[in-house]
């Protein structure tokens, strides 16, 4: 069972709201590649994991997830709070206002709906870790894409935060392939170079 | 199911149902004082159960005890076929 602590993993202090950035930074509370759909992925996962060792990352990842997720949702509640209906008019946020005023919703900043297509199982420890691997990488991009778009120091601190674990995540599913589990990786190199290429790109984004 | 396991159950329930009337009802001194009696019987529930089935949480003492993670020794609470 799950337990809440009131806090958040990483503080969230936005000064000034931007319904505009909020508007982009939902994909990753609604979007395919977002927590929510990464955090169901990965406790659904657990099931049919023969080794306790990737059970307990996929349990402790997808729990970690489920706080990203309160933190997106935390970004998105500082920047459309206080807003006049001018500046909502203005802003791309209007149609979100329309349906959900300020309230929270899982869509995608494309204006799709969640679609519980993202989360991923298939019942099959090799596919269901590179189904993950991938996963971490494909939620890497939209972080990186925010940051190409988003000036803001106080947004962009959470988002450099939340882009980081993607890139741990990664790794530890990665990790995997030590031990017993490594018969189940047959492309050990090309994994490895896949870890360094990260590191590297990780040197010049920072 | 051990009797032991179904205890820790009732009294987890217990606090979770408490817990969940105080959030509605923060000064009702009956329900507290019901909520911090569950809670000392629940931690000496909690203490015999874990050294029978290792940690419930990462935050609990047994999770590195003899030097070893002790979080993925256990059987998932799901394999009921593994648990004893």
């Amino acid at each position: 069972m799950w337990q809440y602590e009131k806090k958040l993993q990483y503080p969230v202090n936005i000064k000034n709201p931007n319904p505009q950035l909020a508007r982009l930074i939902i994909s990753q509370l609604g979007g395919p590649d977002g927590e929510l759909a990464a955090s169901m992925r990965y406790l659904n996962q657990r099931y049919a994991m023969p080794y306790s060792e990737v059970t307990g990352i996929l349990t402790d990842v997808g729990t970690e997830e489920l706080a990203h997720l309160e933190m997106v949702a935390a970004i998105l509640y500082q920047l459309t709070r206080n807003l006049s209906v001018d500046e909502i008019a203005k802003s791309d946020f209007a149609p979100y206002f329309v349906d959900h005023t300020t309230g929270i919703y899982t869509v995608a900043a494309s204006g799709f709906p969640f679609d519980a297509l993202a989360f991923a199982s298939k019942g099959d420890v090799l596919t269901d870790l590179h189904e993950d691997l991938a996963a971490e990488q494909k939620a890497r991009t939209t972080y990186d894409n925010l940051l190409r778009l988003v000036d803001d120091p106080d947004v962009r601190d959470p988002l450099k935060f939340l882009r980081e674990r993607e890139v741990v995540h990664y790794q530890r599913f990665g990790d995997t392939n030590h031990t017993n589990l490594r018969r189940f990786f047959p492309y050990q190199k090309c994994l490895d170079s896949l870890v360094q290429a990260l590191f590297f790109c990780e040197i010049i984004v920072s | 199911m051990t009797q032991r396991n179904s205890k820790l159950h009732a009294l987890s329930f217990a606090l979770v149902e408490t817990s969940l009337y105080l959030d509605g009802h923060p000064n009702d001194r009956r329900a507290i004082e019901y909520y911090n009696k569950m809670k000392a019987q629940y931690e000496k529930e909690l203490e015999m159960y874990e050294r029978e089935h290792g940690p419930v949480s990462m935050m609990s003492d047994t999770v590195t005890e003899n030097g070893k993670w002790q979080w993925v020794n256990h059987p998932w609470p799901w394999q009921n076929d593994k648990l004893n």
